[in-house]
Parts: C-alpha cells; structure tokens; sequence
C-alpha cells in the first residue's frame, strides 16, 4: 500500500512525471508546482467531513453559497 | 545630383505626393518628415541643402530622379540593404510575389512559382491577368509605369483591386532600382511582351517576342551588388514566408523551386489559416482537436473588412498569435489584434466566471491568462489600411478593431455554447494559468519577507524558542488554539518553539463540515519555517533555510486531527518535499488513555497498548481454568490478544463481509479454501448455525447454498443466507476470498486463541469462580477484572491535557517518542488527500455521499 508508484503521477495535471527525481517532483513541472500551491494559499484544499448531525432542511441556494462565500476570506 | 519631386514615406499623408511646378519640385534628397509635410516648398527652403533645380524642365527630372533617388536611399524603401540576415534582399522577392497574390486574390491567378536561379537571379511568375502590355495615355508603355516610377499601380482606386497588401506602388519601381538587371514578360491576349531594364533604367523597349496561349506575369531580377551587401538568396527564408502566404490564401498554390540546388516546395492549402494553426501547434499537445475558426465580413461604416481568425489551444504557457492584413504579417500587431484581444478576454471571461462557480478558490482571472498557450492568426482585408510605419509593423485603422471585435464576440461564444467539452478544457487550463502566476507572486512576497533570526517578521501567533541553531531547535506544529497554549506553557523554550494552527471548518451546504487550512494558516507556517516557497532556489523554497530541524506534527487522535495531519502532511511533500527527504518531519504521539489506579497514573498510546494493560493486569487479578485444567498465564495473554487482533480485524472487513457470517464460517466452520473442492451444504451450514446460535442467533436462520465457481473449474462456491438487523443478506464465498491476506490472518489468529484450550472456561479469584461458555465470554469477564479499581480516561483532544501532563507524555525529549515522516508516509498522505478530495466541489460531494465514511474511521 505505501510502496511509492513506479509511475508516478502529477498531483496537478494528473500527467504521468517523466523525471521523478526532478526538483520539482512530485509534480512534472515547476508550473504545476505553483498550480498547488496557490490552490493551498487560495482554500481549494478541503477533505471532506463527515455529514454534519443537523439534518439539512434547507434548499440548496443563495443561503448556502452566501454562507461559503463569507467563510473565504 | 539631379532634383526630383517630392514623395514621403508617411502614408497617412494624402498620398503621393507629386509636384505640380518646378519651384516646388526642386527639393531633393531628404525624405520630409511628415509633419513638415503641409508644404513641400518651405519645407525645401528651410532645409536648404538641396541644390536649386531651376534649369530642368519637368520631364527631364522625372527620368533622371528614379531611379537615383531610390538607389541613394534605398533603406527607406526596402529596409537595411547592408543587414547579415538580408531582410532587405528577401523583402525583393516579397514586393514581386505580394503582386501576384494581389492577383490571386482579385480572383485572376491561383499560381505563384518562384524560383531561384543559378546565376542568383530569381523569378516570379503567377498565371494572373497579366500587366497591361499597351501604351498608357502618358505617352509610355504600362510596363516602364509600373517598373520605372514609384507610385503608380493599378491600387490606388478599388476597381481593379478590392484590398491589396501594396498600396503605394512602389514595389515593382524599388525592387527595379536595385537589380542590376531586371526582365518583366507579359503573356496577354495571345502574345508574349518581354522588356528589359538595368539599375531602374529601361534597357530594352516593351517588344513582343512571340505568340502564348497563357496568360500572366514573369518577373525576373538579379539584385544589384553595388547596392546589396549580401545578394544570395536564402531558400529557407523564402520558403517559409510562402508556406505562411499560402496558408493566408487558401486555395492558391504557391511553389518555390531553388535551381542551386534542386530543392523545391509546394504549398496549398484548401482550409487556408486553419491549417496555419494546425501546423503551428503540430508539436505541441492541443487542448481541442481542431482549431476553433471564424471567418466573414463585418461592415464598419461602409467600409466592409474581411475577418479570418483561427485559434487553437495548446498546453504550453506562452502565446503565439500573428496578425496579417491584406496579407502582410504586422508583427507589432495593432488594432485587429486589439480588437481580437478584447473579444477573447469579454468572451472566455463570462465562461470563466460560470467554471469558477464550480471551484472552491477564487481567483482573479486576467487577459493574459486566457492567452497563455494560445495560439491564432488573425488576418484582416480591408481597402486602405492605415500602419504606424513604411514597414507595416503595426495596423492603426480603428475600424479593424470595431470589426474584429464584435465580429469574435459573437463567433467565440457560439463555439463555446456548442463545444462544451473543449470550452470546460480550456477554461480549466485558464484557471490555472491565473493561479500559477498568482501563487509565484504570493511565493516572491512570502519568500522576500520571511523571518529574520532577530525575530522581526515572524508571525504573531508563533512562540519562538530561545535557541537560533536550526539543528537544536524544534517547532511543534498543534492542533487548536487551547492544545497550543498548553504546549507553550509546558514546553521547554530553551529550544522548542509552538506554532497553533487551526483547521478551518467550512459548512458546505450545511450537510457536511469540510476541513480545510485557510490561506493565513499556510502563510503563517511558510514564514514561521523560513524556507520561503515556490520554485527550489534561493528566491523561492530553500530547505536550508529551515529554521527548524525537528517539525512535529501534533494533532488530536480523532478523526479532525486526523484531517488536518493529513493535510499537513500534502502539504510537505508536495510543497517542502526537501524537508521531508532530509528527515525533518516529526509525528507526536500524545496518548490516547490515561489510566489511575490510586495514585499511580499511566498513559497509554492507543488501543492495542491498552488492551495489553488490560490482559495483563487481569491475569495478575485472577487464574482461569480451562476444561483441561488451569490455563497457562503466558498462552492466555497470547490468546486474548489474538481474540483482540481478530475482533479489530473483523470490524476492519465490516464493509466488504457480514461480520457474523464471516466468523462464523471461520470460527464455526473453520472454512479454508481446500475445503471446497468438497463441500457438503448440509455439513457446512449445521456449523455455522451452530456457531451463530451461541454468539449471533438474531443473524439465524442460515442456509447454504452450493455453486460453481465461474473463475475455477475444480471447486466450488458457496451462497450463505442469513439475516441482519432483519432484512436477508448474502455471502459469496469463494477460493478467492477464502485465500485473501485479511482472511488468512483470521486463521491465525484462530490458531492462537484455540491454544488456551476448550470451554468451558472458569474465571477464578480467591473463592470465587465465575464460569464463561465462550472465549468471547472469558475476554469480557476479564476486561471487567482487570477495570476494576482503575479509572480509565480517553482523551479526546489534547486540549484535555495540563500543560505538565503533555510535556511529561508528549513533548519531554527523554519520554516522548516521535515517529519520523518517511518520504512513503508522506506519499501515502498524498494518496489519501488525494483520493479524499479534489478542487471540484460537485465531484466531492458525491463522493463523500458514497465512501468518505468508510475511509474517515479506518484507523480508529
């Protein structure tokens, strides 16, 4: 389970590494490299919690978008 | 030095600019600015160098100024005649050759041959109208007009050419003037012309040489080397900017041959700049099969322009458009290509902003994003076009721009509306060229403004240690504000520092709490570190720069802390993977139990430490007699941990098997795989029935079914029916799984928990004796002894622990055990991450409905 991958993948574009010992591994490119991080320093990053115990009584829209937007930032 | 007329080099000025009296024609020589231009005559007397024309009569000037004036200054009209590269001497060719296209696309020609010859001439022959071969009212043949004075042509008015790329007729003139020797053939109405010049001057009168049954025009000149510095001709160059012709003029064939060494080209192209693309991005992975084309005619205010646009996506990050009007490349671009610019940023921006919706960062979308790995050419007609310069570098006629823009705004978007596979592919390509150039801005800022070892500069929330070498200091990473102000209280400052971090939660929908590390968390780690981010080099992320070399990862034994290690952990390898490679990544491992027993207190890692205590000081408690007699201490620890691992180990397989079922069939019917060659149901379900009856009767009844087994020939598979929680379920059982890793293992552990010997147990203290049937039994009657006069505390956080007891269970060098980060552990993090999450939102939510359950409590 954690033996490292003999093809190793681009966490970003996904693109099979062509030199994974490359500085900017694991990704194939410094680019991709920058994708990531921006997309830990802009939030994009979230694993998934658990259901939460409220049931959600509420219909999906403006209410919910609002609230996720305001948590941004 | 002869006087001539006046002409300019600014084509803004109304036209040519010809002389009407001696006074005013005698300035010679210098080129009038523009500006100076209103007045041709003042302009001449101010300047004043020019020698007074007085004595020529008007005809005689014209004859012996061209073509002196374009041989004395023949930068003006052709560029840099002395340039290595020669830019000058192909621009020649270009003059001639741009005639035939005119030709061409007036709709008279669909061939263009170049060739060059041997004795470094070369010729250009199209099968167009062919130059008019008669006399011109001036009294001399078309042929001397067109090669023998500048500004005279067939373009000046739109009858005879709607658009052309020459419009000041100069071409044929110049290109005259500087060959030493230049022949023009006409083939017209049946006959062929030929007439002959040298240096500009006529050589030859216009004669006809014979009969034809074609038509068109042959040039054929030798550029002169008193005028060039370099005078061969280079095929390559001359290839390349037909094949871009060509491809500009869809359906013309253009050939060029090259007699000096027998190489030859051809090119046509029937889908014209589409082609032009293709072949532009023929090395390059597209991000779309076929390049997006737009081609038609918008109406400016009467003025109809034609817009030829083709564009294709590629993956590389640069942009790669070329502009042509009427044919000639502008490589400074100008209004087409402005035009062109603010249709595609309006356009892609409306789609990026509904794609944007669907991601759950928010990023500033800019023009120059949407061009990175662009590749177009956009290609205008219109009659009269305006350029910055003699050189057409740059197109300055506004009405390119109004056509060019709303005529992509329209096409653009409809492509988009009909190709939503492609418009999803290229908007995400889009958005990441917005954050890779934001993340390197933000890299260069974190980077310029990481902590300096004074102090100034680091984040607040840090509480730093007193030691400055890197090699002895440690930074804890924990957990929740209250963890952290514990941490601070009971660490030791002298060399450990403590940085809080938070996981951020975020409501999404209000079903379902996400956890995530906001920005300012992210930033504060990276300067708090001092290894700066972004590329590996010293203005981006510089492992030896780590003001640390011990960072430990301290996060509640729950699943959130279990988020947020994971997180973190990503995080290093993909962003500080150095670091992690040198072994500077620590695990804490807080305890998970605190036991009491009077005044002594322990503390117990996780689950399996305590179910050992709990063995142990349970066979301390009490003896327990088996069948056979008293059980042996050390067999019972052995089987009662086995009991223990085989428990978790079924609870680890509840998603895949019915947990009673499954022991059942291992504990009852000790089933293996060889035992499915034979099988008898009847046999088979009286022990399960029986086993169950004893430890699981509400899963009664059971029945057994034999089959084959569609992947083997020589066994067998079984259907086992039984219930749970009252509805059926099925068991497949097969060889496959029978042989599976996880099942095997239960085996085993069968084996050792059958060393303790038959039931019925007895659990005996002093007088006491409590009987058990079942091992399931004796392990519960123990677990009670052995609780009994114990407090057992589970932390849940490790905010429930004093500062004093995490310093003494967790951050206390002497006692504490740190489990270091291998580059695989990070990996399998990455993996996990992975597969938890994406940067989609709806793809997450799906999948949480479906599995995160499953992966959340596996290592509990």
């Amino acid at each position: 389970m954690n033996e490292p991958h003999p093809h190793p993948t681009c966490p970003t574009c996904r693109k099979p590494v062509r030199e994974p010992r490359g500085p900017p591994r694991p990704f194939c490119s410094a680019r991709c490299k920058l994708v990531d991080l921006q997309k830990w320093l802009g939030g994009a990053f979230a694993i998934p919690g658990e259901p939460s115990d409220e049931p959600s009584d509420e219909p999906e829209g403006a209410a919910s978008d609002s609230e996720r937007g305001g948590s941004e930032r | 030095m002869r006087a001539g007329f006046c002409y300019t080099n600014d084509e803004r000025s109304s036209a040519p600019t010809r002389s009407l009296d001696d006074d005013e024609a005698s300035v010679v020589g210098a080129a009038i600015p523009p500006s100076n231009n209103n007045s041709n005559g003042n302009a001449g007397d101010s300047n004043g160098k020019g020698p007074r024309a007085d004595d020529y009569g008007a005809d005689a000037i014209q004859k012996l100024d061209y073509p002196e004036n374009v041989r004395r200054r023949p930068g003006m009209y052709i560029g840099d005649v002395d340039d290595a590269e020669g830019r000058a001497l192909h621009h020649m060719v270009f003059e001639i050759v741009d005639n035939s296209i005119d030709e061409a696309l007036a709709g008279f020609a669909d061939t263009v041959e170049v060739t060059l010859h041997v004795d470094g001439s070369v010729s250009v022959r199209d099968n167009g109208r062919g130059i008019p071969a008669e006399m011109h009212s001036s009294g001399r043949p078309t042929t001397e007009l067109v090669f023998c004075e500048l500004h005279a042509g067939g373009k000046f008015n739109q009858n005879s050419y709607k658009v052309s790329g020459g419009l000041h007729g100069v071409g044929a003139a110049v290109v005259n003037a500087l060959s030493e020797e230049l022949v023009v053939e006409v083939q017209r109405n049946g006959k062929m012309h030929r007439q002959k010049f040298s240096r500009g001057l006529v050589a030859s009168p216009l004669e006809q040489v014979g009969e034809s049954s074609e038509r068109g025009t042959a040039v054929r000149f030798k550029p002169d080397p008193l005028i060039f510095t370099r005078t061969e001709f280079s095929f390559d160059v001359l290839s390349a900017r037909l094949r871009e012709q060509a491809f500009l003029n869809r359906g013309v064939r253009i050939k060029i041959a090259d007699e000096r060494a027998a190489k030859e080209h051809a090119f046509h192209f029937e889908d014209g700049i589409k082609e032009f693309v293709a072949h532009l991005n023929k090395s390059r992975a597209v991000l779309h099969p076929t390049p997006v084309t737009m081609s038609g005619e918008r109406d400016v205010a009467g003025v109809v322009i034609g817009v030829d646009i083709a564009l294709q996506w590629n993956d590389s990050y640069s942009e790669n458009t070329f502009c042509f009007t009427n044919n000639i490349k502008n490589t400074d671009g100008g209004t087409h290509l402005a035009g062109f610019r603010a249709a595609l940023t309006r356009t892609v921006n409306s789609y990026i902003q509904r794609e944007l919706a669907k991601r759950a960062d928010k990023i500033n979308v800019e023009g120059e994003d949407m061009r990175e790995g662009l590749t177009a050419v956009v290609s205008v007609k219109m009659p009269d076009p305006k350029f910055s310069s003699q050189t057409k570098e740059k197109l300055v006629s506004n009405d390119a721009k109004t056509a060019v823009e709303t005529f992509v705004a329209d096409k653009l978007g409809a492509w988009f509306d009909e190709n939503p596979g492609e418009a999803k592919s290229i908007c995400g390509k889009v958005i990441d060229a917005a954050r890779a150039r934001e993340a390197a801005r933000k890299a260069r800022e974190l980077t310029r403004r990481k902590g300096a070892l004074d102090g100034l500069g680091l984040p607040g929330k840090l509480a730093d240690c007193q030691e400055k070498d890197p090699a002895r200091s440690e930074l804890y990473i924990v957990e929740g504000d209250s963890a952290g102000g514990s941490a601070k209280s009971g660490r030791d400052r002298k060399c450990q520092a403590i940085l809080p971090l938070r996981g951020k939660i975020l409501n999404v929908e209000k079903a379902r709490e996400d956890k995530m590390l906001s920005s300012a968390e992210i930033t504060t780690l990276i300067t708090a570190l001092g290894t700066g981010i972004g590329r590996d080099s010293e203005d981006g992320f510089n492992a030896q720069k780590a003001r640390y070399h011990k960072i430990i990862l301290m996060t509640d034994a729950d699943v959130d802390g279990s988020h947020i290690r994971t997180l973190l952990l990503t995080f290093f390898y993909r962003q500080m993977r150095e670091l992690v490679e040198r072994g500077y990544l620590y695990i804490a491992q807080p305890p998970l139990y605190k036991i009491s027993k009077g005044k002594s207190e322990r503390y117990l890692k996780d689950e399996p430490a305590l179910e050992r205590y709990l063995v142990d000081e349970s066979i301390r408690a009490a003896a327990v007699k088996t069948r056979g007699g008293p059980a042996d201490p050390e067999v019972l620890r052995a089987a009662c941990m086995a009991y223990y691992a085989y428990q978790r180990l079924l609870f680890k397989l509840r998603r895949r098997f019915d947990v009673h079922t499954l022991d059942a069939l291992v504990r009852g019917a000790r089933l293996t795989a060889a035992d499915l060659v034979t099988v008898d149901a009847k046999t088979i379900e009286e022990k399960l029935a029986s086993h169950l009856e004893l430890f699981a009767p509400e899963c009664l009844p059971v029945t057994v079914h034999v089959g084959e087994d569609p992947s083997r020939a020589t066994v067998q598979a079984l259907t086992v029916r039984t219930m749970h929680n009252g509805a059926p379920v099925q068991t497949k059982v097969s060889v496959a799984m029978l042989e599976s890793p996880e099942v095997q293992e239960l085996h085993r552990l069968v084996k050792n928990m059958d060393l303790i010997g038959q039931a019925p147990y007895s659990v005996e203290k002093g007088a006491a004796s409590a009987p058990a049937l079942t091992i399931d039994d004796l392990v519960t009657r123990l677990d009670e002894e052995a609780r009994r006069g114990h407090s057992i505390q589970r932390y849940k956080g490790l905010g429930e622990m004093n500062p004093e007891q995490l310093w003494e269970t967790t951050m206390n060098p002497e006692h504490r055990t740190l489990l270091q980060v291998k580059i695989e552990d990070a990996v399998e993090a990455d993996q996990i991450f992975t597969d938890l999450m994406g940067d989609e939102v709806e793809p997450r939510r799906e999948f949480i409905e479906k599995a995160a359950h499953d992966v959340v409590n596996l290592d509990i």
